[in-house]
């Protein structure tokens, strides 16, 4: 068995209260990301997905209590020195944000923001950098990449500076990328091109990535893993073709049930009934049972644990588990 | 940038003629004769009736108000009734003293007020920013003559440290190196006094634009990518926030040059400042039109350069 790139367990991610407590957003997450992966992570506004994504790069503020471990090739990213973190960071593990329009400094030349991913990590000479940035642009696809890279973020379009993006992320050939909601903010062509574009980087260099994203379809075209959360909770993990045909987790089922599909008549959508908890004062037993459907006595008495439902796939249901009475 | 340098150029000239025409009318709506403060105590009325046709001040005053453009245009801007002298060789004579004031207290209120403004955006929440925030509300509040004289009586008169008024040491003449610290040594108090309003009002648009520059996305994703903290503050943060730092300056330059009317006269400067004082209390109708105009072009042209500046800067104003 290979040795997980990224391993994360435990994983505790809470936030002050104004009453004066501590609000738990992500409780007890853990999973692995293995060498060359592409592990999906799909949950609704508010599950935490994205608070356990940048606490790998240990980009969380400083006012969230975070605990638990999150080993990368080794060592515990969470106990690292913010030099050595700093270090990690673009060339270990790097990120693609979610607003293509926001994540570049709208003063910079985008030529000059991916050379400064190279620089603070090899300093290479001028030459050399320059080149390679035309490199990276034209690898995510940037037609004419020497007049692009002398452009600024507000000449591009919203698809090539996602492309841009990925282009900084991969400047320094990270063994992980995380990628947040990477194609939220875009249209539909253009969000195929973004998944295709990374399928491609992942295939042509071992680079594994971790997909966030609240759209199951992308994950089905792109992962083969995948991790389903629900408030701060794992509740659903296994290969995606299992996930996505049988889903064990009710509230997988909901997801998958809420995705308008255009084999059916067209009617009204379906939506899951209710809110997520509160995470100051999450519910009784099972997080998901005020709004599960399949709710019977045990789930408001003991929350279930995340165990095998078949080989690799696993479930935080009791109903699933076989021990619903 | 050539183009934008044009426009505003062009945009420029109506509003110089605006303030010509403001300017002469606003002058002379004011109460007080000229002719009655130059003829002295009790004159004869065809001696007034004299020294009205001579400066044309018995005219209708649209006709002086075309005789003036006419010869403004030429660059005669009239001669000084209480002088006798030309008014642009006047301005022009006292302008050095007030470009020094002026530079010297924008250098120090841009450098000092920039640097407390990102000290304060960085530590945002914290006690050093509270005292900073606090201090510059203090600063922008206080008026600059008062501020003035306490120095003066602190700097001057307690300690003895520096010069309480002008520009040069009375008696002595000092040349090259020596003269520029004679004139640096006045310089100190009546600098800092007109810098304090200027250097709050930055280090307060400073943080709020720090502060928001650096809860920006891009910033986030610069982190992700290995970015130093300082690098982050500086390269990042600060390109941005710089933008409004110039554009407060460049809007405030007006208000520092009006400041230096009464620093000059609290400090005994010998400035523009000084000539307007004088003029205002003379009725000296040409001087003062003359000296406002001259300010007016000068802010005009302040603020021509601050937005070339804010246009070199962010490349999505130079379109």
């Amino acid at each position: 068995m290979t040795e997980p790139l990224l391993s994360v367990r435990g994983l505790r991610i809470a936030f002050p209260t104004p009453a004066g407590g501590q609000a738990p957003v992500v409780d007890g997450v853990s999973f692995d990301v293995l060498p060359g992966e592409i592990v999906g992570i799909v949950g609704e506004s508010g599950s935490g997905k994205s608070l356990t994504a940048r606490a790998a790069l240990q980009l969380l503020p400083p006012r969230a209590a975070v605990s638990g471990e999150i080993g990368f090739e080794g060592r515990d990213v969470l106990a690292l020195s913010p030099r050595d973190i700093r270090a990690l960071r673009g060339t270990g593990i790097a990120m693609v944000f979610q607003d293509p329009m926001t994540s570049f400094n709208p003063v910079l030349r985008v030529g000059e923001q991916i050379g400064e991913a190279l620089d603070i990590h090899r300093a290479p000479p001028k030459q050399a950098r320059e080149a390679r940035v035309r490199e990276l642009l034209s690898l995510v696809g940037i037609p004419e990449p020497e007049r692009r890279a002398r452009a600024y973020p507000h000449e591009y379009s919203g698809g090539m500076r996602q492309r841009a993006l990925t282009a900084m992320a991969m400047a320094n050939a990270p063994r992980l990328l995380i990628a947040d909601e990477p194609t939220t903010a875009l249209d539909v062509t253009v969000q195929d091109q973004i998944l295709r574009l990374m399928r491609g980087l992942n295939e042509a260099s071992g680079t594994a990535i971790l997909l966030i994203t609240h759209n199951i379809a992308v994950v089905a075209s792109l992962c083969r893993r995948v991790i389903v959360m629900y408030a701060g909770r794992v509740v659903e993990d296994g290969p995606v073709e299992q996930v996505l045909t049988a889903p064990s987790h009710p509230y997988t089922q909901a997801l998958l049930q809420s995705v308008p599909r255009i084999d059916q008549p067209a009617g009204r959508l379906t939506a899951i009934a209710g809110q997520p908890p509160d995470p100051a004062s999450p519910p009784p037993g099972c997080r998901f049972q005020p709004r599960c459907t399949q709710a019977m006595g045990r789930c408001t008495a003991e929350e279930p644990p995340l165990d095998a439902v078949a080989p690799g796939h696993r479930a935080r249901c009791w109903l699933a588990l076989g021990q619903a009475a | 940038m050539l183009k934008l340098l044009l426009r505003r150029l062009a945009m420029s000239l109506p509003l110089v003629f605006a303030v010509v025409t403001l300017t002469f009318f606003l002058v002379r709506l004011a109460p007080g004769d000229p002719a009655a403060i130059l003829a002295g105590e009790a004159p004869s009325p065809e001696f007034l009736a004299e020294i009205r046709a001579e400066y044309g001040l018995d005219q209708p005053q649209w006709r002086q108000f075309l005789a003036y453009l006419t010869k403004a245009a030429t660059g005669d801007f009239g001669t000084s009734i209480y002088l006798g002298r030309p008014v642009f060789s006047v301005i022009w004579e006292r302008f050095p003293a007030t470009v020094v004031l002026t530079i010297a207290s924008m250098v120090l209120a841009s450098i000092l007020g920039t640097a407390l403004g990102v000290l304060a955006a960085r530590h945002a929440g914290n006690r050093l920013d509270t005292v900073i925030s606090a201090g510059s509300l203090l600063g922008y509040s206080i008026p600059g003559f008062w501020i003035g004289q306490l120095l003066v009586i602190l700097f001057a008169v307690e300690l003895d440290w520096l010069p309480a008024s002008g520009m040069t040491t009375a008696r002595v003449t000092y040349t090259g190196f020596a003269h520029v610290l004679d004139v640096g040594r006045h310089l100190i108090l009546p600098a800092v006094t007109l810098a304090i309003f200027l250097l709050t009002m930055i280090a307060r648009f400073t943080r709020t634009a720090m502060i928001e520059a650096l809860n920006q996305d891009f910033i986030l994703v610069a982190t992700a990518k290995g970015v130093s903290p300082r690098r982050l503050l500086w390269h990042h943060a600060f390109r941005n926030a710089v933008v409004t730092t110039v554009t407060v300056i460049g809007l405030e330059f007006g208000a520092v040059l009006s400041g230096t009317v009464v620093v000059e006269i609290v400090f005994g400067w010998p400035g523009l400042g000084r000539v307007f004082y004088d003029a205002i209390n003379r009725r000296d109708f040409p001087l003062l039109t003359g000296a406002f105009i001259f300010s007016s072009v000068v802010v005009i042209a302040a603020n021509t350069v601050s937005d070339l500046v804010c246009a070199a800067l962010d490349p999505r104003i130079r379109r």
